[in-house]
């Protein structure tokens, strides 16, 4: 092989695959050192921002990295659904930003009101503002409040969603704990895209467990916004076997939405005329990306950001990354383990473009397992790759629908152990569950 | 611009000496994000947990051979087949090769 024959970047690439080659010793140190100047700063603690901030630092310690997170400790949505159904409890979820500062993130406990992107830089409540060479943004998501009459912050104290853990998380599962045997419970499922796909109903079926054992009598109706859902078939067939007669799924049509919520009397009344009343609601609403993306001029007509799929920066701004929830990211679902696969492709393609090297060709994942028991896990895996400029799915699929006890055991085992991996690969630090 | 007989040779040479620093001293190894795929179940350090096995550490041509049998389904698996399906042979070896090097 010559070089002549080889472009400058497939030389490279097939250097990449030979091994490395040490460092000629003549070369002036700033170039041997493999420093990429600048700062950069990210905006959200969660799993795309965290993961992000971790990997960038691991990928080049001599990186200035700045996380801004509007709390002191995460809580997880991963797993949430747990706490719900009375198996974990909310401080095992509840995770602190030591191990990100100990591997050199400066973290800041603020929130960002305003980003400049012509100045490239951002506003903190606090009044301080700082400067970047890039961002990266990954604040969640927030809520379409708008679209269900009496329906707002204030009412989702009344009526949780607990869709973003915490405070809500907590409630959710009081009201459980207090409501009487043969009660009723009712899950709104929000129209998609929204995160975790397979999220309201885990969390059904993890109610259902805890109904099961101590107030067997209750009912759970799941009123659908959409005609099928994730992992159907799997879910389907657990609900049968455990909670036989529990679990009453009602599907959603094109035509219909919720109108309106009465929190006070907790009855919900949908544009197709018919009305819902229950001891316990969840009512989950329709998401967009957070409200920091809407401010910044990052969303496309449907509140999501989009972005360049191999890089993850924004077509509408320069030097702005956007990952995780937030992003539109081909096929990729909304999930933690997903942000979490983001992050690290968008740490490489930022240090790339810092040194103007050309960035490795990106692989994607994702797997989300739901408990339907403490015993009985099922799972959705993909691995992803860029086609035409779009993620696209190379491989994966759900669990098998035959299969025994010990497979369906197995799984839920996997689930914990997922969750302590993705917990220290995103946030660097350990989980006791 | 012309470049004399000695020129040629020590210009091939600066700018391939270059080109041979770029790789291993700029850019990331794409070893790295494929197995960016890996940690979030198996641990940063291919460590494992509970029940999840330890890969980091592992023989170069197990984990390799454990790859290629989730692949074609030879070894049984609940959730390996459907990610191991993702990656070629060629990426299969630099994952083995580079989880084969942890402690
Ligand atoms: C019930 C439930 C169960 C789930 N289970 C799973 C699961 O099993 N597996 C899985 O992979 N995913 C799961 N998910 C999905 C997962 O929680 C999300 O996909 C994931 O959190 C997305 O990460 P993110 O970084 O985009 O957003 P987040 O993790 O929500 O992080 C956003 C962060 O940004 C901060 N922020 C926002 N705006 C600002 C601002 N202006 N200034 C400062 N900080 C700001 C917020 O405080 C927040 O901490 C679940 C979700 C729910 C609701
Ligand atoms: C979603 C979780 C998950 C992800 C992601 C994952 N693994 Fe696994 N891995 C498992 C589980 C679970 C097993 C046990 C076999 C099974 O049930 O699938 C396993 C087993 C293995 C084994 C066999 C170890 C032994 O000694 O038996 C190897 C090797 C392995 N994985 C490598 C990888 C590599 C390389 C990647 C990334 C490309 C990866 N895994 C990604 C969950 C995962």
């Amino acid at each position: 092989m010559t070089i002549k024959k080889l472009s400058r970047r497939k030389f490279i690439e097939a250097l990449g695959t030979a091994g490395a080659i040490s460092v000629v010793p003549w070369l002036p140190a700033n170039i041997a050192q493999a420093k990429s100047a600048g700062r950069i700063i990210i905006v959200g603690g969660g799993y795309g921002g965290a993961t992000c901030a971790n990997y960038l630092r691991q990928y080049d310690p001599g990186l200035e990295v700045v996380m801004v997170e509007a709390s002191k400790k995460i809580v997880t949505c991963p797993f949430s659904n747990t706490v719900i159904g009375g198996i974990y409890k909310i401080n095992q979820l509840t995770h602190g930003y030591g191990g990100l500062k100990k591997n050199g993130v400066k973290v800041i406990n603020d929130l960002v009101t305003n980003i400049d992107p012509s100045e490239k830089k951002i506003r903190l409540k606090s009044g301080e503002t700082l400067k970047y060479d890039r961002l990266v943004i990954s604040p969640g998501i927030d809520f379409k409040w708008e679209l269900i009459d009496g329906y707002d912050e204030a009412a989702s104290r009344i009526v949780p969603h607990a869709w973003k853990a915490g405070e809500q998380t907590v409630l959710l599962r009081k009201q459980l704990e207090a409501m009487p045997d043969g009660g009723k419970v009712l899950i709104a499922t929000p129209p998609k895209p929204f995160r975790c796909p397979p999220g309201p109903y885990e969390r059904a079926s993890l109610i259902a467990h805890y109904l099961k054992k101590h107030k067997p009598k209750s009912k759970i109706i799941i009123l659908d916004a959409n005609k099928k859902f994730s992992k159907q078939g799997l879910f389907t067939q657990g609900w049968k076997k455990l909670y036989p007669g529990m679990i009453e799924w009602i599907q959603g049509s094109d035509t219909t939405e919720i109108e309106s919520l009465d929190v006070k009397s907790r009855v919900l009344k949908t544009t197709f005329g018919q009305t819902f009343k229950a001891d316990v609601m969840n009512v989950i609403p329709a998401q967009k990306a957070g409200v920091i993306a809407h401010r910044t001029d990052l969303v496309n007509e449907y509140g999501w950001c989009p972005v360049d799929q191999r890089t993850f920066e924004s077509t509408k701004h320069k030097h702005i990354h956007v990952i995780g929830d937030a992003s539109v990211a081909g096929a990729m679902p909304k999930s933690g383990y997903s942000a979490n696969s983001q992050a690290k492709v968008c740490a490489a393609a930022i240090i790339s473009s810092l040194r103007s090297v050309p960035m490795p060709e990106p692989a994607y994942s994702n797997t989300c397992y739901s408990l339907i028991s403490p015993d009985y896990g099922i799972s959705v895996a993909a691995v992803y790759r860029l086609k035409d400029n779009k993620i696209a799915k190379v491989s994966g699929g759900v669990s098998p629908t035959k299969a025994s006890k010990r497979f369906r055991r197995d799984e839920a085992d996997h689930a914990r152990d997922w969750y302590r991996g993705v917990v220290e690969d995103s946030f660097a630090a350990k989980v006791k569950i | 611009m012309r470049i004399n007989r000695v020129g040629l040779p020590l210009l091939l040479l600066l700018t391939s000496s270059l080109f041979m620093t770029t790789p291993s001293a700029n850019g990331i190894e794409r070893v790295k994000i494929l197995a960016g795929n890996c940690s979030t179940c198996h641990g940063p350090q291919g460590q494992g947990y509970e029940v999840i096995p330890r890969i980091g550490g592992l023989d170069k041509d197990d984990i390799l051979k454990l790859l290629k049998d989730f692949k074609s389904g030879e070894e049984t698996s609940t959730i390996m087949d459907r990610h191991a399906k993702g990656y070629t042979q060629q990426e299969m070896e630099q994952l083995a090769d580079y989880f084969s090097k942890m402690e």
